[in-house]
């Protein structure tokens, strides 16, 4: 790194915080001390100073307004990261997150002075019940993962309740990996469901299903973008033998307003309100998960249900049967506010529209690539996808060149690469998920830009295994960070 | 409004390239009998103006803490989320869109920001616990704290059980029963406390004999009392146990040791005080810290640092492993999204406030609550139940019935906090009283006068 | 592609290799192994004093994206492990036969070895199973 602050252009370079600490500076202006001073007996006080940087303000300002600068996101272009639904997260919902009246309210403040927080709530646990077609949705789980495991802990609390928690959960091997990581977290073993051609057949389901398998954990859309069509079917064999259905609502985009899930035979579900409902995922969170139940499962969910009695709104206090809460407070209650403020905005019509038209983007994606990348199976070939597709590096192999090198040369030409790698059954594969905020013409640049790199694999094969060439660090050695692990500065 | 650039003639363009006549067509696999038939029932979409001051109008419903606004009244409210001053600066920079609206950094060529953002809360983490190594966070305190609870059990394979203190925080020991369920009750003990509010160490060393996994101490504790680690943790280790110590104010650190200088083996806990609003509950920050000999056992995303192709420092993802994206059933964890914005928000709060604003500010914290004891001790209508040390909350005992000293209180423009009975039926009357930086000399003055007036 | 496969082992379904130096096994992972697992970069090795079962799980390889249990070929006693790889695991990734061996075990049965495959055997098990990760 050069010893000026300017790195190419206007790219500029930053140490690490700790690296510009100079002795005696300080960046924040506390409250003088109004009362007497007290200290705490020398036994109990910190005996070295903890070393905090010592910057000014402007020196933090600085240091991370730069580091922004070498991050991508939404704001900068089109990130078409399969199953992650990388939609445009509009502005007006940071600002209503960050009113006073949302923000500077405590969870134990008395519900009559949350009224707001709470009729918030109320509506916004109405509005995911209509779009999913569950009964009930509890608030709490903070991200996907943690309402995966609310998810499974209901279902194992449904199974307890009737004398016998059963042993397995069935998972197709499709799925996200927090699947089968929430299951074994509550307890259950796992039984991978191998799919065949990328759809999960009823006659598989029927094979696998006994009185052992307490749930029959999908995706759908699954996450190869294909609705899973025997759905119903699948639904009756497992409910027959006493199992219940939980479903993974990642791919939620592709059907609001087209189907329920809740009329498909799904008993459990979570949303992701971070993916569908537009909350920024801020480098990897906060997020919110949400979990939605048939009736027969409310009385398992975890706080809050806020319920509306005489004009007020109460915090619904849970029954004996729940499984207990799995995070503190109401869960990430700001995260709700701009979920909420998402479908208010939207409605309806603007929720139909927002799936229709992620679904056309993606097909339209998959019509313009598919003579330049092969598609893995025939079922994706035939059929329209959903909200996503996936290819894989099949036809560019033979020069070489693999996904890998295909995702780091995207980066050279503005784009965010698709999620790579996955679904495992998918050797080499490239999962694109454009979302309905792309237009046509980002959406043709970015096609435009993955025939340029097919044609570069064929004829400039080094372009691409040195790739990418214009970011502000070349390819990251990962072998050596994982091999010597430096997991923290220190002086 | 919803947010689709498309015009009608993209739609036809498009649907002409697919090859299909309509949108339906796009949706055919879907079986015409499970398709809605009618229109979602939900509220009529809203312009944006109108849906400002439809969401100005819920949220000025709400009672506010301390902000001056129409409807504030001054609070004492704490209990595992604390009110402090949070510079401009932390939203402003934490608001950007570069910082917002990106993935978890799994290209790190287009992620050095948060990378980089994240390797420095790590260290900081690391300062503040007086760790080794700390991952990229956590939900919250309470989900970070059962976590340390599987954790340990992955350290110890041989023994089961969990031993925590009851003055641990109630919603935290609630969920370490929930992420344990499907565990025989027997593997739960709990600790009550002494005449100061403390840990009872006789009872600790007794069930330690069971041979548990982890022991969890909360310091302060949900009384604010500061708890005997030096002593607990010596027992704990002498026991072979894994001692867990759990801090959701780790303002306190800038006064109290470090639970890692006195021999913790995981230090977890809620990092919201460090700039990060109370929200109603969240989102706030769990943080997660232990030695260097567990790293792997871990859960959660960890950044390491590392070169690049051409010889610069660069940052990434690393020891990936651990977790369910590549081990599934058998993870660590099943964490995938985590609270990168919060943990951004804990950085460069602690980076403006640096070595000797974290000194000043934990010292001003006791030193308010120190005071508002002083003036409440004077009165005759409340006691004080606890003789420990505490750090920027406290409880008291009020003579008369808690609610309706609460709902006086609340009409002299306070909140005073919360009260214990919900959670300790054997704790009536009790109150739990945070006191921190934003409260000025002349409101801890005005609320003593108040409790004297309202007290019975 | 084509691997080395030395004539005088033994291997598992699961890509071990096992080597007889008198009442001793020698076990380490096959250069097939390492090549699809790629950079290795932690190993993971039991104790020294360890019993071990034919087909139990021994330890843990693991590369930047994947992981893979290590299986015994034979029952036995752990004898000795190799400190070295564990610091330097890039020694299995380039001499997997040799310095990068993994764990010496006592012999027990030696019928146990026959159950495993010899070198033409594991060719042809490869053989099959590249074909079969072609197919769709």
């Amino acid at each position: 790194m050069s010893a000026g602050p300017g790195r190419a252009g206007l790219v500029l370079a930053a140490e690490l915080i700790f690296e510009k600490s100079r002795p005696g500076r300080h960046g924040l202006s506390l409250p003088a001390l109004d009362v007497p001073l007290s200290s705490p007996p020398k036994a109990l006080t910190r005996k070295e100073d903890c070393n905090l940087p010592e910057v000014s303000e402007l020196c933090v300002v600085r240091h991370f307004t730069r580091l922004s600068s070498w991050n991508f996101g939404i704001d900068l272009g089109s990130y078409p990261l399969g199953s992650c639904t990388m939609k445009y997260n509009p502005r007006v919902n940071e600002a209503i997150a960050q009113l006073p009246g949302f923000t500077n309210i405590h969870p134990y403040q008395p519900e009559e002075l949350s009224q707001g927080a709470l009729r918030l709530i109320y509506e916004l646990e109405h509005a995911l019940s209509e779009i999913s077609g569950m009964d009930r949705v509890s608030l709490q789980p903070a991200a996907g993962a943690q309402g995966e495991l609310v998810g499974v802990k209901i279902i194992r609390a449904f199974h307890e309740s009737k004398g016998n928690p059963r042993k397995k959960i069935l998972i197709p091997d499709t799925a996200h990996g927090t699947n089968p990581a929430s299951c074994t977290l509550a307890g259950y073993e796992v039984v991978t469901i191998k799919t065949e051609n990328g759809i999960l057949e009823s006659h598989t389901v029927a094979k696998l299903m006994d009185n052992d398998v307490a749930a029959l954990m999908l995706t759908n859309p699954n996450t190869l973008g294909l609705f899973e069509t025997e759905i119903k079917e699948i639904a009756k064999i497992v409910h027959d033998k006493g199992g219940l259905v939980y479903c993974d609502g990642a791919n939620l985009n592709a059907i609001m307003g087209v189907v329920k899930l809740g009329e498909l035979g799904i008993d459990v579900m979570h949303f992701n309100l971070h993916k569908t409902f537009s909350t920024p995922h801020g480098g990897g969170g906060p997020g919110a998960g949400p979990v939605g139940v048939k009736k027969i499962l409310a009385p398992f969910l975890p706080s809050p249900l806020v319920e509306k009695s005489n004009g007020l709104y109460k915090i619904y206090p849970v029954g004996k049967n729940s499984i207990g809460r799995v995070k503190g407070f109401f869960g990430n209650f700001l995260v709700l506010v701009r979920a909420y403020a998402y479908i208010r905005a939207l409605g309806a019509p603007g929720l139909k529209r927002t799936s229709q038209m992620a679904v056309l983007n993606a097909n339209y994606i998959k019509a313009r690539l598919k003579d330049s990348y092969d598609l893995p199976f025939d079922e994706i070939e035939k059929r329209p996808c959903m909200h996503e597709t996936v290819f894989t590096d099949k036809k560019q192999q033979q020069y070489g060149v693999t996904t890998l090198d295909i995702a780091k040369r995207l980066l050279d030409k503005g784009f965010h690469p698709p999620t790579i790698y996955f679904p495992l059954v998918v050797h080499g594969a490239l999962m694109i998920e454009p979302t309905e905020t792309e237009s046509k013409e980002e959406i043709d640049q970015l096609v435009d830009s993955l025939i340029e790199i097919s044609n570069e694999a064929k004829e400039n094969k080094k372009l691409l295994k040195e790739a990418p060439h214009n970011t502000i660090v070349g390819r990251v050695d990962e072998v050596g960070a994982a091999r010597k692990p430096k997991l923290r500065w220190r002086p | 409004m919803d947010y689709t650039p498309h015009t009608e003639k993209n739609i036809r363009e498009m649907l002409d390239k697919i090859g299909v006549k309509n949108i339906d067509d796009l949706f055919s696999n879907i079986p015409d009998q499970i398709k809605l038939k009618q229109q979602l029932d939900l509220p009529q979409p809203l312009p944006e103006p109108e849906l400002v001051s439809h969401c100005k109008e819920l949220s000025s419903i709400n009672t506010t803490l301390n902000d001056k606004g129409a409807r504030s009244l001054v609070g004492f409210i704490g209990a595992g989320t604390y009110q402090h001053f949070i510079p401009t600066v932390v939203s402003q920079l934490a608001g950007r869109g570069e910082f917002l609206t990106a993935y978890t950094p799994y290209q790190p060529e287009v992620s050095q920001g948060t990378l980089q953002a994240v390797f420095e809360f790590q260290t900081f983490i690391c300062q503040l616990t007086g760790m080794d190594v700390a991952n990229a966070s956590m939900y919250d305190g309470a989900s970070a704290t059962a976590e340390a609870v599987l954790m340990a059990h992955r350290i110890l394979k041989n023994r089961c059980g969990v031993v925590f203190a009851l003055t641990l925080h109630p919603e935290y020991q609630e969920v370490i029963r929930t992420y344990l369920s499907h565990w025989e009750s027997s593997n739960f003990q709990k600790i009550g406390w002494t005449s100061s509010g403390e840990i009872d160490l006789a009872l600790l060393k007794k069930a330690l004999e069971k041979e548990p996994a982890a022991v969890v101490i909360q310091s302060p504790n949900f009384f604010g009392i500061i708890e005997p680690l030096k002593e607990a943790l010596e027992l704990i280790h002498k026991s072979g146990a894994i001692a867990i110590v759990v801090n959701n104010n780790p303002t306190s650190l800038g006064l109290f040791e470090a639970p890692g200088n006195l021999g913790a083996d995981i230090v977890v806990g809620e990092a919201q005080a460090f700039g990060n609003e109370i929200g109603f509950g969240g989102p706030h920050v769990g943080f997660f810290a232990t030695k260097d000999e567990f790293v792997r056992t871990m859960p959660g995303r960890l950044v390491g640092e590392t070169m690049d192709n051409r010889g610069q420092r660069a940052f990434t993802l690393t020891l990936s492993t651990r977790e369910q994206h590549i081990r599934r059933e058998r993870a660590t964890s099943n964490i995938c999204t985590n609270q990168g914005i919060c943990a951004l928000k804990a950085s460069i709060y602690l980076s403006l406030l640096g070595k000797e604003g974290l000194k000043q500010l934990a010292s001003l914290n006791y030193s308010k609550s120190e005071f508002l004891k002083s003036l409440l001790k004077k009165e005759g209508k409340i006691s004080f139940p606890f003789s420990g040390t505490t750090y920027n909350e406290f409880v008291l005992k009020l003579h008369g019935n808690e609610n309706e000293t609460y709902k006086k209180l609340i009409k002299e423009g306070f909140i005073p906090g919360v009260t214990l009975s919900h959670w300790y039926p054997e704790l009536p009357n009790h109150l739990l009283i945070n006191v921190t930086e934003i409260h000025p000399k002349s409101e801890l003055e005005r609320f003593t006068e108040a409790l004297r007036r309202v007290a019975t | 592609m084509s691997y080395e496969i030395p004539d005088d082992l033994f291997y598992t379904k699961e890509h071990e290799w096992a080597r007889r130096e008198g009442d001793f096994v020698v076990v380490g992972i096959s250069a097939y192994a390492q090549e699809s697992l790629g950079d290795i970069v932690f190993i993971e090795l039991p104790k020294i004093g360890e019993e071990l079962s034919q087909n139990d799980t021994f330890g843990v390889v693991e590369s930047v994206k994947a992981v893979s249990d290590l299986f015994s070929p034979i029952s036995g006693k752990v004898v000795e492990t190799n400190g070295t790889v564990t610091e330097t695991p890039e020694l299995i990734n380039q001499d997997p036969y040799g310095e990068g061996w993994l764990i010496k075990l006592t012999m027990g049965d030696d019928s146990e070895l026959h159950n495993l495959m010899n070198a033409t055997e594991y060719e042809e098990y490869l053989g099959q199973e590249a074909k079969e990760a072609t197919e769709p």
